[in-house]
């Protein structure tokens, strides 16, 4: 599949191919009978890379189109696989879902786990992966639908996709809803001691504008990541999160470093902990993450959880397929399957993010779905808007502006 | 002074005093964080609703598991049985056991020859090896993601994504490591006994058996270990590397976003007395047969 | 031991040279190795770094320095001095602490040096990450350490973690054995009579520690401080964990390009501008082993 779409062949783009074997020819005639197999094919793999090198070729990102999109209906009445290879963050699936899957379908589940999208990223556009169902953000998808790295899902084979609200199927990152089943989504919203801050902020902004003042008095934290910080930034700032106006980057980027002394971690992973332990005063968090803390601090009170009123960030996590999975049938039946309402519902339960399926959702419990930092209420959401990497230049702005915060 | 013998022996004494305190500090603090990890492995989700068992708890309702919330001892169960964490251990370790028997014979081969080759030969291929040590491991990582999948899509002899790739992309590091330690013992160890071994007809098989080996042991079982350490724990390669195999610093990284378990403290538990079991056994049996200390090192020269 | 005493000075007219050799071929399968599984790597980073970007994760393959013209920005500069500096403390902390504990090893202890050994290695047997959350742990502002040193009064305000002091212990917490074994077995070829002797001449014992045991266990000790400096500085992982983020390391700039902006070019670009910088510490080491190697030989 890799070889055929140059594309994806960063390094060796199939043109020059016998280019390269002839510099692999050379290379062994040269080194004549004095050179052993191994020094040969050593300098033969090292010839490769230089000639890749000079190659002169541009494998281009842009366009999209995936490359199975040619016939209409290609897996159509193919048989299910035996296999299906999952890559997917761990703990982010109920262990009952795996096992209902394999008694229904007789398929052998491999999982592969990895711990960022950025990971995620690097292996499939290095390309070579094997992996049937991948689980990348909205911000990855929109890369990879560009860079034609997804398959064209087919939709006959995920009937129950056809339950998810229809506002999640078309997505600014997905526009054609082609490539991707939304598998839960959230929002980035803010928290606060409130017994230390006597304020009541109710958005973003103000939230910014009190760091530098609590930073003094307490653990204060922001999300990490150049795509969370910048962004933010700009939302509150009343930008497009997804700008690539130098002087609306350049006024974020005097923002945050005005805020900068008030900030006293940068971190995603662990503040929950933390927070949950009274450390952090105010702090940006995910909403499941919030719900955590919410409920660890539920003796002494004293967290005050805000849904920012104006806009902020709401993301997903998606279903997708690789261009190049092996098993592509088992995959579908994959995605088939986790939509099935009753599976979502356990789903739900076990990572507490809700899922855009209304069958599944009024089957949760009160507790969950009366509660608006799990089933965020569309009046927040409607406001809220994605962070997408729109394109190269600005995410390196982004990242540079993200390094000079840092390391303020 | 110098002529009497005591106030010389109870100098050293006092030096082996203050010596010994600090080295026991420092192994105190070097196992004060494991102790942390052992003590956790028995600790409770915040909390556990009526009836159920505390390890049957979704990590997404965990709560807070860095501070103490009451002990239970079901996590063994749950690591022992998890579907991946045992088998991602085995992999980790027969990847390290692997890598760091290779990189030893490379690395120590290339010791030997290296350490009184003529200087031109042997700066530049000082310059390879540092430069293996000075490239940043995420940027190395991706770069042989690339050149792994660009190698077997060209020449089928390299292998897929997978065990393989990890453990060749680990030797390059290891055997560097085993080389520079090696060398740093073979520097200025003089070479009067290898000369009289050439001299008396020894060829270099017998030479190294008899002569350099046994003085270079503790070199080369100090990099055999710490390429084994490296390769066992190491995270950042095999994230790219892998395919589809996993191992068990990439099972515990991925578990990060949604709350590491004290399953994972367990099991680290598990591992830590099985390995520590098995060296104290190693040490009786060396000291029933009347071995010697496997460093070969000499009797201190102390009287 | 004994035998190297009682060598007698062997000069055989039949010496092939000034010193008899392994052969020089036993460095082929590692060079090859390194020519394979290092060089094609690196090859393809070199590329990345004089190429340009075409877009996500693809490059342009041409020349251009313009990578390392846009490194030349007084906010990489400022990364790579605090790097410098924080691997540097990392360092000098690595080798106050380990220096002594090989030294104890290898001279005082006589029966159980490999299991002192592997004690100091077993810890790191667990993972890495697991670890360090435990160091949180005993770092807790809030946690029996701290209350401890406020209880001893060393310190009024115990407040080390997220700061440039956890960043240092963490470092040189998991740096330790890297720094420990490399001396330790420079410390076993040591004749400790060579001491013993110099002390009954009448030297003090920091004396003949300075003029004897320093310089003879030197290429131990910088082989371990350059196996520990050099990874510090590329770290990303402790920083992030201990320091709260806030700590750009070199290592974490470069993931950062590297990785989360996948601009390939300039994440090779500053890695190999990187290299080049600490390569100047190993050719000032290199430079010396080789005087040190003439000497000893």
């Amino acid at each position: 599949m890799i070889e055929h779409d140059p594309k994806l062949n960063v390094l060796a783009p199939i043109e020059i191919r016998p280019r390269l074997d002839r510099l692999e020819r050379l290379v062994r005639r040269s080194g004549g009978g004095r050179m052993t197999r191994a020094e040969a094919l050593g300098l033969a793999g090292l010839a490769l890379l230089a000639a890749a090198g000079c190659g002169g070729k541009t494998s281009t990102g842009g366009g999209g189109g995936a490359s199975s999109s040619g016939a209409a209906d290609p897996l159509a009445g193919k048989p299910i696989e035996s296999n299906l290879v999952i890559y997917n963050w761990s703990q982010y699936d109920d262990p009952s879902t795996y096992k209902s899957f394999k008694t229904q379908n007789h398929v052998a589940i491999k999982e592969t786990y990895y711990s960022s999208n950025d990971e995620l990223l690097a292996k499939l556009q290095a390309g070579g992966t094997g992996y049937d169902i991948i689980v990348p953000s909205q911000n990855a998808v929109g890369e990879l639908v560009q860079l034609g790295s997804l398959m064209k899902l087919d939709k006959a084979l995920i009937p129950n996709a056809s339950a998810v609200e229809s506002s999640w199927v078309k997505t600014a990152y997905d526009p054609t809803g082609d490539y991707k089943v939304v598998k839960d989504f959230g929002v980035t919203m803010f928290f606060y001691n409130n017994t230390i801050v006597t304020e009541k902020p109710t958005t973003m902004k103000q939230f910014y504008d009190l760091l530098p003042k609590y930073g003094r008095v307490g653990r204060t934290n922001l999300m990490d990541g150049a795509e969370e910080v910048v962004p933010l930034a700009l939302m509150a700032l009343g930008y497009d999160p997804n700008t690539g106006d130098p002087a609306e980057l350049d006024k974020a980027k005097n923002f945050l470093l005005s805020i900068r002394s008030g900030v006293t971690t940068i971190d995603s992973s662990n503040y929950i902990n933390d927070a949950s332990a009274g450390k952090i005063i105010l702090g940006q968090g995910w909403n499941g993450d919030v719900r955590r803390i919410i409920s660890a601090r539920k003796k002494q009170g004293d967290i005050t959880a805000v849904l920012p009123q104006d806009t902020s960030e709401k993301w997903a996590d998606n279903w997708c397929i690789p261009a190049t999975a092996p098993d592509p049938v088992a995959a579908h039946a994959w995605i088939n399957h986790l939509c099935d309402p009753a599976v979502a519902v356990t789903e739900m339960e076990y990572h507490n993010y809700p899922i855009p399926i209304q069958a599944a959702l009024d089957q949760t419990p009160a507790e969950l779905k009366n509660d608006p930092l799990f089933n965020v209420p569309t009046s927040y959401t409607d406001h809220y808007k994605f962070i997408l990497n729109p394109s190269q230049e600005i995410v390196n702005a982004r990242t540079q502006i993200y390094t000079a915060f840092q390391s303020a | 002074m110098p002529s009497a013998g005591t106030p010389r022996r109870s100098r050293h004494r006092f030096g082996k005093r203050m010596f010994t305190g600090w080295a026991v500090l420092v192994y105190l603090v070097l196992y004060l964080p494991i102790v942390v990890v052992v003590i956790f492995a028995f600790n409770q989700p915040t909390s556990v609703p009526q009836g159920a068992s505390p390890c049957s708890v979704d990590p997404s309702r965990m709560g807070n598991v860095t501070v103490w919330n009451g002990g239970t001892t079901c996590w063994f169960h749950t690591a022992l049985n998890d579907p991946t964490y045992v088998p991602a251990v085995k992999t980790s370790f027969w990847i390290a056991f692997r890598a760091s028997l290779i990189a030893t014979v490379l690395g120590t081969a290339a010791a030997l020859s290296l350490a009184r080759m003529k200087k031109r030969w042997r700066v530049p291929f000082d310059v390879l090896v540092y430069l293996t040590l000075v490239v940043p491991e995420i940027v190395i990582a991706v770069a042989s993601l690339i050149f792994f999948v660009q190698a077997h899509n060209n020449l089928s002899i390299f292998p897929t994504l997978g065990e393989s790739t990890i453990l060749l992309g680990q030797i390059v590091f290891s055997a560097s490591l085993v080389m520079l330690i090696v060398r740093a013992r073979f520097v200025g160890m003089g070479s009067s006994l290898e000369e009289a071994s050439f001299d008396l007809g020894g060829g270099p098989i017998a030479t190294f058996r008899q002569v350099t080996l046994p003085r270079l042991l503790p070199a080369v079982i100090a990099g055999a270990l710490l390429s084994f350490t490296f390769s066992f724990d190491d995270y950042v390669l095999p994230a790219f590397t892998n395919g589809t195999v996993n191992t068990w610093p990439i099972v515990v990284y991925s578990a990060v976003r949604f709350g590491v378990t004290p399953a994972v403290n367990a099991l680290a538990t598990v591992m830590l007395v099985v390995t520590v079991t098995l060296i104290l056994i190693t040490g009786l049996v060396l000291r029933r047969s009347g071995a010697s200390d496997l460093t070969g090192a000499p009797p201190p020269t102390i009287p | 031991m004994t035998s190297e005493t009682i060598q007698p000075p062997k000069r055989s007219p039949r010496r092939r040279s000034f010193a008899p050799r392994y052969p020089g071929w036993l460095t082929a399968p590692s060079l090859i190795y390194y020519m394979i599984f290092f060089l094609g790597p690196l090859a393809i980073l070199v590329v990345f770094s004089v190429a340009t970007q075409a877009g996500f994760g693809s490059v342009s393959y041409t020349f251009s320095t313009s990578q390392f013209k846009a490194l030349n920005d007084p906010l990489y500069i400022k990364v790579f001095r605090q790097t410098m500096l924080m691997a540097a403390g990392g360092t000098a902390l690595t080798i106050a602490i380990g220096y002594p504990v090989a030294y104890w090893m290898s001279r005082y202890l006589t029966r159980y040096k490999t299991l002192a050994l592997l004690l100091v290695i077993v810890p790191f047997w667990t993972s890495f990450l697991i670890r360090t959350y435990a160091l949180k742990i005993i770092l807790d502002p809030q946690g029996y350490l701290a209350h401890f040193v406020e209880w001893t009064g060393i310190s009024s305000q115990f407040n080390v973690l997220y700061t440039g002091k956890a960043v240092a212990i963490g470092l040189a917490y998991n740096y330790l054995p890297l720094l420990i074994l490399p001396v330790y077995a420079s410390l076993e070829r040591m004749d400790w009579k060579l001491v013993e002797a110099a002390t009954d001449l009448g030297a003090s014992p920091f004396k003949a520690f300075r003029q004897i045991t320093l310089p003879l266990t030197l290429p131990g000790l910088i082989t371990g401080a350059l196996l520990v400096f050099i990874p510090m500085c590329g770290e990303y992982v402790i920083p992030q964990l201990l320091g709260g983020g806030q700590f750009a390391f070199v290592g974490t700039v470069i993931g950062s390009n590297f990785l989360g902006a996948q601009n390939w070019p300039f994440g090779s670009a500053m890695a190999i501008a990187f290299m080049v910088l600490l390569s100047i510490f190993v050719v000032i080491y290199i430079a010396f082993a080789t005087r040190e190697e003439q000497f000893g030989a």
